[in-house]
């Protein structure tokens, strides 16, 4: 029980320490951390301690651990929530929808589409790169399997 | 070879989960929900019983463990491509090869528009009895109490943006 609370102990501190290092902490830098952590410590535990239960432990923490920070770093629900807590008043819908949401959210998202190479400017208009031509044919054949008939 | 050990059994329960989880999708009507975990029951069930008289029973356990990851990972993926924000903006352009931005604004999530999603997950937290909906949002006690987990939950990952 000690070795799973040190390792959880352990794995914050480090991800802190990381956090205050790094300039820009994004999803992307924590999903690498905890990949490089996952290979370290089950490195230094198969060759030492050979604990199997550590092991899978560390598989359930570290997805567990992944989609936790997906959640609280991405989700629209999550950011809705921490924004009205901190105006403690109420929001006028619209309002929310101007300022916060299509600037930053729905923007950024597009933003974020555009640095990645996902989306090109042409003019005034926006349209897919040979990059996401590609992930859109891979997500319409996932939607046809799955039945989805519209995302969002 | 431990390791092996437990991850051919949990390697043959992907198999019958996903297996099962698609006859279910295509041959009966459940809820979303009943879809996946009664898949994720009867191949943790297959899976005992064919491992039950062998060596392989001693590490069930730990098999398990593994299991519950692969059905969060499973999970996760479905509900990203089902209701994943920025991969609906790419799949907006499945009708239209050229967007403005006002136009991409209204034909997000198949024509719904971009402020539908903002509507559909206040509706959501409003069901959840989080939020009170009217012209104007309010956090609930409820809400309020999640929020501080959630702010607390972020300092702990120490999460300071919103992606």
């Amino acid at each position: 029980m000690q070795l799973y609370l040190i390792n959880i102990l352990f794995f914050l501190i480090a991800n802190f320490l990381i956090s205050i290092t790094i300039k820009k902490y994004t999803y992307e830098k924590f999903f690498i951390y905890v990949v490089i952590y996952f290979v370290i410590v089950n490195f230094v535990n198969l060759a030492y301690l050979q604990n199997i239960d550590l092991f899978t432990f560390q598989i359930l923490f570290s997805v567990f651990i992944l989609f936790l920070y997906s959640g609280l770093y991405r989700s629209i629900s999550v950011k809705i929530m921490v924004y009205l807590y901190s105006k403690k008043n109420s929001v006028n819908i619209d309002s929310f929808y101007k300022t916060e949401f299509k600037e930053k959210s729905f923007n950024k998202r597009i933003k974020i589409l555009t640095d990645n190479g996902f989306l090109l400017k042409k003019g005034k208009n926006l349209i897919l790169s040979k990059r996401g031509r590609k992930y859109l044919k891979i997500f319409q054949i996932m939607h046809l399997i799955y039945k989805i008939k519209s995302s969002g | 070879m431990i390791i092996l050990q437990i991850i051919l059994p949990s390697a043959l329960f992907a198999a019958i989960f996903i297996t099962f989880h698609f006859l279910f999708l295509y041959l009966l009507s459940f809820k979303k929900t009943t879809q996946i975990i009664l898949p994720f029951i009867l191949a943790n069930l297959i899976c005992f019983y064919f491992i039950k008289d062998t060596k392989l029973v001693r590490l069930f356990l730990d098999s398990f463990i593994i299991n519950l990851a692969i059905l969060i990972i499973y999970m996760e993926f479905l509900l990203l491509i089902k209701t994943g924000f920025t991969l609906s903006i790419i799949t907006s352009f499945k009708k239209k090869d050229k967007l403005s931005h006002n136009e991409l604004i209204k034909n997000y999530a198949n024509g719904k528009g971009a402020k539908w999603i903002l509507l559909n997950r206040l509706n959501n937290l409003n069901k959840l009895k989080i939020i009170k909906l009217n012209k104007n949002i309010t956090l609930n006690q409820l809400g309020n109490f999640l929020s501080i987990i959630i702010i607390f939950s972020r300092k702990i990952l120490s999460i300071k943006d919103f992606g």
